[in-house]
C-alpha cells in the first residue's frame, strides 16, 4: 500500500504526465536509523528523484524517479559516496531476491564475526602488553585509576601477568608502545575502516551518525596515544602522564563489531518467517507434455500446463484441480492446522503440501503473480514500513549526535578545570567515554525489529499485517465493526431443512426434484439446493421445459412430473394449496431462513429452507474480542430480523441492519466522530469503502483475493478468530516497542552522565571508554532480544 | 583558574559552537540550496 501511495505522490509531485519508474536498490552497511535517514536524504537530493524510501530491515532503497533525468547507476554511485555499499538490482523473482538477501545477511554476519573475533583477541593482547605501561597506584604522583574496570584489571590481573610473562615487564616500554601503535593501526585499517569511511562521508554532507561517534571517540584516543608514544617528554614536562589508550581503541572497535554482528544475526532471525515462506516453493514441477510427464524447472511452467502431484509432494505452482482429489496441508500459508480437502474445480496454492491423494491440476498464476510471491512481497514491504512511534526515535536520532559531541567537549573542559591531578588524561578519558556510550543504535532498532518480528509471527498465524502503522492502530482499537455476510456467516447460502409432506417421497427425493428444476437457474438459492442435493448423492439431470419466474421461482418437467419450486406467490399463481406448510413456514421464518416451497403436479410436496450458516469460529471470536474490552457492532445490508438472529447466535448486542455500502461508511464515520478507534472487518468486496474509512481495515480473504492489497490486515484463513489474534499480537508489539524505546532512552539518559563522570564526586566511579563500548553493545543486544520475545506470542492466550 | 584552564574553556566553547553551526545551521542552509537548485533545474527542464 505504501508503495502505491508513494508512486501516487510521485506522480502528483511531477505535476505533469512525465512517467515515473520505481527501482529497488540493495544497500549494504546500514546499521541504524541514522544510516537509513542519511541514505534516504542522499537519494532524495538526486536530480530527477520524486521519492525515495530506504528500508533498513530488507536493506533496499526504493527510488521513484523520472527515467529521462536519472538512472539506477546514478543512485548506486550516490549511495556509495555516502560510505555504504550499493549494487544495481538483479533481475530476480521475489523469492530468489529473498534468498539472495538472506545469503547477503549470512555473508555479512560471517565477515563481521571474523573481524570482531580477531579484534577482540587483539584487544586482549593489547591489554596484556600495555599492563607494564600502566602507572601503578600512587606512582610518580599519579592517582590510582577511578575506573572500576581498570582498577580490577590492574589489581587482579597485573600480578598474574607479571608472574606468567616476566619478560614483558623487563622489556623496553618504548618498544612496547610502538608495538601497540602498529597493532592498533592495523586493526583500525582492517576492521575499523568502514566506520571511518562512513563517518567522513557523513561529515562531508553535514551529517552525523553512530559512525561519527565511534570515529571521533577512537580517533581522539588514538591521536592522544600516538602523541604520547612519539613524544612522551612533551607530556611529562607538563606534569601529565604519557598514558596510551591503544587497548581502548581496539576494544571499542571490537565491541562495536560484536554488537553489529549480533544485530545482523538477529535481523536474519527476524527475517526467518520470510525465509521459510521463500523456501516453500519446490524447484521443479511434473507437468504433462506430449509423450507423457516430464520434470521441468518451476520457471518453465506455463499458464494452462497440467501439473501432477503425488502424495507427500509440495505443490509447485497455483492452479485449479482438474482430476483427482486430496487433503492439502495449507498450514504454512493460512495457519489452519488441519489439511483441507480439495477436489475438482477447487483452487490450490503453490507451496502447500499434498498429503494423501494424487491429483492433476491446471497451472493458473505463476511467478511474481503467485500467491506465495505476493505474500512474500507484501511482507517485505510491510516489515520495513515505519510505525508512527518511529518518528519519535528518528527526531531524537537526528539531533542526538551533534549534541553528544557538544557534551563530550563540555565534559573535557569541565574535567580539565576541575581535576586536581592529571587533568588532561582524566578529561580525555571521560570525553571519549561519553562519545562511545552515546551511540544511538538501540534507539534505531527499537521499533523496526519489533515490527519485523510481529509481522513475521502474524504471517505464521495466517494474519498478513501491513507494517508498523497497521500494527500500531490495531493495538489501540476500541471498537470492532463486523460485516455479517461472509464475515460472521459463511456468505454462501446452504440448505438447512428439508420437509416432505408427501408420505411416498423421502426428504432426499424431494430435494432431488427441487434440484433438478433449480439446476438451470442462476439464483444463489438455486445453487444452494443443487449443491445440497449433490452432497447427498443426487444423480438426477436437469429438468425439461424449464421456466424461470424472476422474483418468484422456477418450473419444469422432471421424469414426466411437473415441478414448481418457489415462494408463496408462485404457488398462488399455480393454485397450489400451501396451508399444510403454514406452521413450518412460520417457524422457519422466525429463524430468519428463506423458504422454497416445492409442488409436484399441482399439489404441495414439501419445502426446503435455506440460510447462511454462521462460521464455526464466530462465537468464540466475538467472546474473545469482548474479553479484550472491545465494543462490537454487527453491520449488514440484510433485514433487521436476520441480523438480530445472527447477532443473538454469536453474542453481539449492537446491530445496525439494512445499510447500503455508503451507509456502512457513514456508520464507521459516526463511530469515529465519537472518538472511537474503529476496525472494520469485511470480505473486502462490497465493504471496500468502509474498510478504507475505518482506522483499521481487516479483510477476510482466502489469501488469493485482491482484497489483500486493499486492507491493513488480511486474515488468510478467513476465520474471525484471527481478528482477536491480530489485536492481541498488536497490543503485545506496541508494548514491546514502548519497552524498547524506554530502555534505549533510559540507557542514554543514564549512561551519558555516568560516562561524563557525574558519579565521580559522589561515589568515585568513572567509566573507562572500554566499559562504555561494552555497555553500548549490550543495549543494542537487549533491545533486539526483547523484540525477539514476540516470536513466542501464543494466540491461544487471547 | 589557571591560564591553560581559560584557554581550554574558550576553545571548548568555540568547538561546541562550531559543531552546532556545522551540523544544524550549515546543514539546513545546504539542504535549502540543494532544494532550490533542484527546483531550478526542474522548472528549467
Amino acid at each position: 500500500m505504501n508503495a502505491r501511495v508513494s508512486s501516487m505522490t510521485a506522480r502528483l509531485a511531477a505535476n505533469d504526465d512525465a512517467p515515473v519508474v520505481r527501482v529497488d536498490i540493495p544497500v549494504s552497511g546500514m546499521t541504524c536509523a541514522a544510516c537509513q535517514a542519511r541514505v534516504q536524504r542522499t537519494l532524495v537530493r538526486q536530480p530527477g528523484v520524486r521519492d525515495a524510501a530506504v528500508n533498513l530491515m530488507t536493506r533496499t532503497a526504493s527510488v521513484t524517479y523520472d527515467p529521462t533525468e536519472a538512472s539506477p547507476q546514478v543512485f548506486v554511485d550516490a549511495i556509495r559516496t555516502t560510505g555504504y555499499g550499493a549494487d544495481l538490482p538483479l533481475d530476480l523473482s521475489i523469492l530468489e531476491e529473498q534468498e539472495a538477501a538472506d545469503r547477503a545477511y549470512a555473508e555479512e554476519y560471517r565477515a563481521l564475526a571474523t573481524k570482531a573475533g580477531v579484534t577482540l583477541v587483539a584487544g586482549l593482547v593489547a591489554m596484556i602488553v600495555s599492563m607494564p605501561l600502566m602507572a601503578p597506584a600512587g606512582h610518580e604522583g599519579m592517582p590510582a585509576t577511578s575506573d572500576p574496570f581498570m582498577r580490577w584489571v590492574s589489581g587482579s590481573l597485573a600480578p598474574v601477568v607479571k608472574r606468567a610473562l616476566p619478560w614483558l615487564y623487563s622489556a623496553d616500554p618504548h618498544a612496547l608502545s610502538f608495538a601497540l601503535l602498529g597493532m592498533t593501526v592495523a586493526i583500525m585499517v582492517w576492521s575499523g575502516r568502514a566506520f571511518y569511511a562512513r563517518a567522513w562521508a557523513a561529515f562531508r554532507h553535514h551529517a552525523a551518525d553512530m559512525n561519527t561517534l565511534i570515529a571521533v571517540g577512537t580517533g581522539a584516543a588514538f591521536l592522544f596515544s600516538f602523541a604520547a608514544t612519539v613524544a612522551p617528554s612533551f607530556f611529562v614536562a607538563r606534569g601529565v602522564a604519557a598514558d596510551t589508550y591503544y587497548e581502548a581503541v581496539i576494544f571499542i572497535i571490537a565491541l562495536v563489531l560484536v554488537g553489529n554482528a549480533l544485530e545482523t544475526r538477529a535481523k536474519r532471525q527476524t527475517a526467518a518467517s520470510l525465509r521459510g515462506l521463500a523456501n516453500l516453493q519446490p524447484k521443479t514441477a511434473r507437468i504433462e507434455r506430449t509423450g507423457g510427464e516430464v520434470d521441468v524447472p518451476v520457471e518453465d511452467v506455463r499458464q494452462g500446463d497440467l501439473v501432477s502431484v503425488r502424495p507427500g509432494e509440495r505443490l509447485p505452482v497455483d492452479g485449479e484441480i482438474v482430476a483427482g482429489s486430496s487433503a492439502v496441508d495449507e498450514s504454512m500459508l493460512t495457519g489452519e492446522s488441519r489439511p483441507v480437502v480439495r477436489s475438482g474445480g477447487d483452487r490450490v496454492i503453490g507451496g502447500t503440501i499434498n498429503t494423501t491423494g494424487a491429483f492433476r491440476y491446471r497451472a493458473t498464476t505463476l511467478g511474481a503473480d503467485s500467491v506465495l510471491a505476493r505474500i512474500v512481497r507484501l511482507m517485505r514491504e510491510a516489515q520495513g514500513t515505519r510505525a508512527p512511534v518511529q518518528r519519535l526515535a528518528d527526531r531524537v536520532s537526528a539531533v542526538f549526535v551533534p549534541i553528544v559531541i557538544s557534551l563530550a567537549i563540555a565534559t573535557f573542559a569541565i574535567w580539565y578545570v576541575a581535576a586536581d591531578t592529571a587533568p588532561a588524561v582524566r578529561a580525555f578519558a571521560a570525553a571519549v567515554a561519553v562519545l562511545v556510550i552515546a551511540c544511538p543504535c538501540a534507539m534505531g532498532l527499537a521499533v523496526p525489529t519489533a515490527v519485523m518480528v510481529a509481522t513475521g509471527k502474524g504471517a505464521e498465524l495466517g494474519l498478513l499485517i501491513k507494517g508498523g502503522e497497521a500494527l500500531q492502530r490495531a493495538g489501540s482499537l476500541d471498537t470492532v465493526v463486523l460485516d455479517k455476510t461472509g464475515t460472521v456467516t459463511e456468505g454462501r447460502p446452504a440448505v438447512t431443512d428439508v420437509v416432505s409432506y408427501d408420505p411416498h417421497r423421502t426428504d432426499v427425493e424431494l430435494l432431488e426434484l427441487a434440484a433438478a428444476v433449480e439446476r438451470r437457474s442462476e439464483h444463489p438459492l438455486a445453487a444452494a439446493i443443487v449443491t445440497s442435493a449433490g452432497d447427498r448423492g443426487s444423480t438426477l439431470g436437469a429438468a425439461e421445459s424449464f421456466q424461470s419466474y424472476p422474483g418468484r421461482g422456477v418450473t419444469g418437467l422432471v421424469g414426466g412430473i411437473s415441478v414448481a419450486a418457489g415462494n408463496p406467490r408462485l404457488m398462488a399463481e399455480w393454485a397450489v394449496d400451501t396451508s399444510a406448510a403454514s406452521a413450518d413456514v412460520q417457524r422457519l421464518a422466525a429463524e430468519s431462513k428463506t423458504i422454497v416451497l416445492v409442488a409436484t403436479d399441482g399439489r404441495l410436496a414439501g419445502l426446503v429452507a435455506i440460510a447462511d450458516p454462521i462460521k464455526a469460529g464466530s462465537r468464540d471470536a466475538v467472546s474473545a474480542l469482548r474479553r479484550m474490552g472491545l465494543d462490537i457492532v454487527l453491520l449488514t445490508g440484510d433485514s433487521e430480523a436476520v441480523a438480530k438472529s445472527v447477532a443473538r447466535a454469536v453474542g453481539i448486542d449492537r446491530v445496525v441492519a439494512g445499510v447500503l455500502p455508503e451507509g456502512k461508511v457513514a456508520e464507521v464515520r459516526r463511530l469515529q466522530e465519537q472518538l472511537r478507534v474503529v476496525a472494520m472487518v469485511g470480505d473486502g468486496v462490497n465493504d471496500a469503502p468502509a474498510l478504507a474509512q475505518a482506522d483499521l481495515g481487516i479483510a477476510i480473504g482466502s489469501g488469493t483475493d485482491v482484497a489483500i492489497e486493499a486492507s491493513d490486515v488480511t486474515l488468510v484463513r478467513g476465520d474471525l478468530r484471527g481478528v482477536a489474534q491480530a489485536v492481541g499480537l498488536s497490543r503485545r508489539t506496541m508494548r514491546t516497542m514502548k519497552q524498547n524505546l524506554f530502555w534505549a532512552f533510559v540507557y542514554n539518559v543514564v549512561g551519558i552522565p555516568i560516562a561524563a563522570g557525574l558519579l565521580y564526586p559522589i561515589a568515585g566511579i568513572l567509566l573507562s571508554p572500554i566499559l562504555a563500548s561494552a555497555a553500548m553493545a549490550l543495549s543494542s543486544v537487549s533491545v533486539l532480544s526483547n523484540s525477539l520475545r514476540l516470536r513466542r506470542y501464543d494466540p491461544r492466550a487471547v | 583558574m589557571r591560564a591553560d584552564d581559560i584557554v581550554v574553556v574558550i576553545t571548548a566553547a568555540v568547538a561546541i559552537a562550531w559543531v552546532n553551526w556545522y551540523f544544524f545551521v550549515a546543514a539546513d542552509r545546504r539542504a535549502d540550496e540543494r532544494a532550490s537548485e533542484q527546483h531550478d533545474s526542474a522548472t528549467r527542464g
